[in-house]
């Protein structure tokens, strides 16, 4: 009796929890047709912000029925959500893929993503897209739509290199120079500011020296860190790095840094200049410009773009496809370049930018640059990670080690050699 | 209640029989006959704690048994069976490094807290004015979201911009800045520090509470037989706390070998794999790598090599002090 | 006479409180410099905070609320502050009421495979969160679960309880037996005894479970980002994770809403310290 009245008053209590906090929303609707759930982590981003509203409304517009609810995620998360949805199969029905230069590759190979090759026959997007759309391929298969890319540009601090006596740097020789000027300052402004840390965004930084002094650290499936060209130019970005920069910033410290008026010079994306003129104190936000890097070639990225998973079902299917379409037409594409006030990969849709002298460089970068890291290599964007922690050991060697830039990239060459890892 | 009040509970409970030297040695309990009212209070804990670990264990396993790095898990579970996740972790010398950098780390993230918290604990055990809101502040690191505890620490030891290295220059420290994450022979303990804030609390609470299940009675035994403070804290506080002791050690331990956000935001695992803890590891494996296979792997046999340790503890080596955990 | 020794009582016992209370406000000052530091940079602008010459006393330095003002206008604070409220109280009265039943069943009675119970509470906290995130997605996928508090419930207090169950059960072993057996000879059920003398007794070990339950539960990134799918869900540590974009990071509302974030806790934690004193003076009797 007392063991069954324990058992009850357990269940009891048990339960009286549970429904105490049922659940209080509805589950996110995937089964419904009349429901496309779309995945960023772009919807607070400056402009973007603005972009995705217009984006849905515009497509629940040209759809009746069709409610698009966008499933935000962190960005710190995103992959890590992202990858564990699409293996229980309970992805989004499109995914904004992120740096796809590393994660398109993956996730391909693994079978997620649906084939678009057919899709795009019927789109005019194979054939005006410029080259880098191939990131989004894999196989010779198109896996996606390219959304952005876009050329790095140099932020600077009007203020500083005036005082420093220099005027925008155009060569990398006029770069260290002007380090060299604004180190001679007396107060506390640091010259140039890197990403210091251990991420991608380290190795990033430096490459963008290389490709932009027209240095090849790969040629021919072949690893070349020993080039002459390739240890001349990272040798800058050490000295720059080493010597005329904070130590440790990460990315957002970096950026930080050039924010707060604590760094004179830094290259970023163009993106980032919606930030800088938002939230920089009003005594500073009009010294904080943008101009061409000091290269002689535009060093580039891509940045984001659309795919859809595999295994929908039909309707949703072409459904999906059809927002893909839809995201990617001039008028959209028009809206995200004023918008977020950077260039996008559909040719023309960034024409407006040419209008303000500022964005005007922003355009000409995009259109004329060379992708760090090309589409082609795809040895290396496959197994883009363990390049990273290869590469990254030697470039944390140049920045905090005292053997000559030479000598450490060789060491690099035979290490990338070894782990059997090729571009 | 005030302290007062409570005084002369005390006093009326107090039994001249309970005044032995050293009455706090947990007597062995008898228990009740009958297991099966035991068994459905034990029941909903085991089903659910014990049923999301199993479903864990066996789906991780049946994963690190196959060779697919990456896919839907329908079809990577229908794969044929396969021993090369195990092998590729087990021949790997990074593993092994892993496995003594997590040693380090867990030792210093539950060492330093330990002694932080016990500390605290003990001090916040006397009466003092202001009790209710100093310990109430102590615990505050402890709620402050892991996130916001990450970039604020990242700030805070910046090696040009924060203030550590600045309040490290003004007092005359340090005529260099220190580049904490970046520099291998500092970054495990740059690692280990907001780690350890974040723990503390939890040991100054648990031994806090443990503190208050010794009786005055027993310390005022003790004094009585003439015993000292630091014999009082031998012979009556720490036997007392022991148990408490144990769990939270060993949970703080679970935890620190568990954490892996502050070490992923501020190094990585670098520089050059200097913090790359198992945790980081399995993290870099799994959504670095996208090799869930070996990352699952190498979650399983960690697993196993904790599991025995656990149970090597629970059978043999402290088989008579643990009769009051387990 | 009296009256003299009384006074000299008094004045060595005042001695030692103030050295106590000095060393308490020392320790207490040093070790919350880190959220000193996150309340300055809620209310800073960054460069006075990432800086050759941080304002580490910020006398004439411009503070401002305004990221306070920002948080509460533009994110969805509130929201978050109520799901995390929803998730917090179900995981801590359940993980309570589960890790209360199961301690008295370890402590009071004789249970077949005793060890093997023991064995699983410790070994439930090991894998880390990487690994559990797909398994526990499946598992709340397969039960229909998916995106509501309830699966968060659930999942936290498969996380809280080992510890607290184990933590209760070091707590009623310090409980002499004589008790529970008095109560049941005075009529009480096995539940009365473990109802009406048990936990009385043992008020402080369940005020440090229930705090380590609220802390566990508030502060849950792991469980919440893995389960909850919709923004309407979103717990306060997604809402600080979501602060922080790809380009974009507003850092003093992100301190700003971590500041907050506390709060709530600290009311817990201030609520709780009454019991966190001796439950057997309390109770009466100790073994």
């Amino acid at each position: 009796m007392r063991r069954r009245e324990l058992i009850v008053a357990g269940a009891a209590i048990l339960a009286g929890g549970l429904t105490a906090c049922v659940p209080t929303a509805s589950a996110n609707g995937r089964g419904g047709d009349s429901v496309l759930t779309i995945s960023t982590w772009t919807a607070k981003e400056p402009g973007l912000k603005d972009w995705w509203p217009q984006l849905i409304a515009g497509f629940e517009a040209e759809h009746g029925g069709v409610t698009v609810r966008l499933r935000e995620i962190a960005y710190a998360d995103y992959q890590q959500q992202i990858t564990t949805q699409l293996m229980a199969g309970a992805a989004p029905d499109v995914v904004h893929v992120p740096t796809p230069t590393t994660t398109l590759p993956v996730w391909a190979e693994a079978g997620f993503l649906l084939d678009m090759d057919d899709f795009l026959a019927g789109t005019d997007i194979l054939g005006s897209w410029p080259s880098t759309q191939k990131v989004m391929a894999w196989g010779g298969r198109n896996y996606g739509v390219l959304l952005v890319d876009y050329g790095y540009v140099m932020f600077y601090n009007e203020a500083v290199l005036a005082a420093a006596g220099v005027s925008v740097p155009e060569t990398p020789e006029e770069l260290l120079l002007a380090a060299q000027r604004v180190a001679a300052l007396s107060g506390d402004v640091k010259p140039f500011a890197i990403a210091a840390d251990n991420s991608a965004n380290f190795i990033r930084d430096a490459l963008v020296f290389t490709t932009g002094m027209d240095a090849q650290w790969a040629s021919d499936g072949k690893w070349a860190f020993s080039d002459p060209g390739v240890v001349k130019a990272l040798d800058l970005w050490r000295t720059l790095g080493r010597d005329y920069a904070p130590q440790g910033t990460d990315i957002a410290q970096k950026r930080e840094a050039f924010l707060t008026g604590n760094v004179a010079m830094m290259i970023e994306g163009p993106f980032y200049q919606a930030t800088v003129k938002k939230t920089a104190s009003a005594s500073l936000v009009d010294s904080l410009q943008i101009a061409k890097t000091p290269f002689a070639i535009s060093p580039g990225d891509v940045s984001h773009g659309f795919s859809v998973p595999q295994g929908l079902d039909a309707t949703k299917e072409a459904l999906a496809l059809d927002f893909v379409k839809f995201a990617t037409s001039m008028p959209m594409m028009e809206a995200y370049s004023q918008l977020v006030g950077s260039p996008v990969t559909r040719p023309g849709a960034a024409a407006a930018l040419l209008d303000d002298e500022q964005r005007a460089v922003m355009a000409n970068v995009a259109e004329n640059m060379t992708p760090i890291i090309d589409p082609s290599m795809e040895g290396l964007r496959l197994h883009y990670f363990d390049f990273t922690q290869i590469a990254g050991t030697s470039f944390h060697k140049l920045l905090m080690g005292t053997d000559d830039t030479g000598t450490i990239l060789a060491e690099l060459q035979s290490e990338l050699e070894k782990a059997g890892i090729t571009p | 209640m005030s302290i007062t009040e409570r005084q002369n509970k005390y006093d009326v409970a107090h039994t001249p029989g309970n005044s032995k030297a050293q009455p706090v040695r947990r007597r062995k309990m008898r228990k009740a006959n009958s297991p099966w009212i035991g068994v459905a209070l034990m029941a909903p804990t085991m089903l659910w704690v014990g049923g999301t670990l199993v479903f864990a264990v066996v789906l991780l396993l049946s994963l690190s048994l196959r060779d697919v790095g990456l896919g839907p898990l329908d079809k990577v579970l229908a794969a044929p069976l396969s021993l090369v996740n195990y092998a590729e972790v087990l021949t790997n010398a990074d593993t092994w490094r892993s496995f003594g950098i997590s040693v380090v780390y867990v030792a210093g993230s539950t060492a330093i807290p330990f002694a932080i918290g016990l500390g605290t604990a003990l001090l916040l055990n006397q009466k003092m004015p202001g009790q209710r809101l100093l310990r109430t502040l102590v615990l505050v690191p402890w709620a402050v979201p892991g996130v916001t505890a990450t970039i604020a620490f990242m700030w805070m030891m910046a090696p040009t911009y924060g203030v550590v290295n600045y309040i490290l220059r003004t007092l005359g420290i340090i005529s260099t800045d220190i580049n904490w994450f970046a520099d291998d022979s500092l970054a495990l303990l740059a690692v280990i520090a907001p780690t350890s804030w974040k723990a503390f609390p939890f040991f100054t609470l648990m031994l806090l509470a443990g503190l208050q299940s010794v009786g005055k009675e027993q310390y005022e035994a003790a004094s009585m037989d003439g015993a000292g403070k630091l014999l009082k804290f031998r012979y009556v506080t720490l036997p007392a706390l022991s148990p408490f002791i144990f769990i939270s050690v060993i949970f703080n331990m679970m935890y620190a070998f568990r954490e892996f956000d502050f070490i992923y935001a501020s190094t990585r695992g670098g520089p050059a794999g200097a913090t790359e803890t198992i945790a980081v590891r399995i993290y870099n494996q799994a959504f670095e790598r996208f090799d869930l296979g070996s990352a699952a792997a190498l979650g399983i046999l960690t697993f196993a090599l904790i599991g025995a340790v656990v149970f090597f503890l629970v059978r043999k080596k402290f088989k008579g002090s643990l009769e009051g955990v387990l | 006479m009296t009256v003299a020794i009384a006074t000299r009582r008094n004045k060595i016992q005042k001695f030692r409180l103030n050295w106590a209370f000095v060393t308490t406000i020392v320790v207490t000052v040093v070790l919350l410099f880190p959220v000193y530091w996150m309340f300055l940079t809620a209310v800073l602008p960054t460069s006075a905070v990432l800086s050759r010459t941080p304002a580490v006393i910020p006398i004439g330095q411009p503070l401002s609320l305004d990221a306070v003002k920002g948080v509460l206008t533009e994110t969805s604070i509130l929201s978050w502050f109520a799901r995390s409220a929803v998730v917090t109280i179900g995981a801590s009265v359940l993980s309570a009421v589960l890790s209360i039943f199961a301690a008295f069943a370890m402590s009071r009675f004789i249970l077949p495979g005793s060890k093997a119970v023991g064995f699983t509470l410790l070994m439930g906290r090991v894998l880390p969160g990487t690994l559990l995130a797909l398994p526990f997605f499946v598992l709340f996928q397969t039960m229909g679960l998916l995106d509501t508090s309830t699966s968060v419930i659930l999942a936290n207090t498969a996380a809280i309880t080992p510890f607290t169950a184990l933590m209760m059960k070091s707590y009623f072993d310090g409980i002499p037996r004589e008790l529970d057996e008095a109560a049941m000879v005075d009529g009480c059920s096995r539940l009365g005894a473990l109802w009406r003398v048990l936990l009385p007794v043992s008020i402080p070990g369940v005020a440090a479970c229930v705090g380590f339950a609220a802390t566990s539960a508030w502060t849950d990134l792991l469980f919440s980002r893995t389960l909850l799918i919709s923004q309407e869900q979103w717990t306060i540590p997604m809402g600080i994770a979501s602060m922080i974009g790809d380009v974009n990071v507003n850092w003093n509302q992100l301190m700003a809403v971590g500041a907050l974030s506390i709060l709530p806790v600290l009311v817990v934690y201030w609520f709780l310290q009454p019991h966190l004193v001796s439950g057997m003076t309390a109770g009466g009797v100790k073994g």
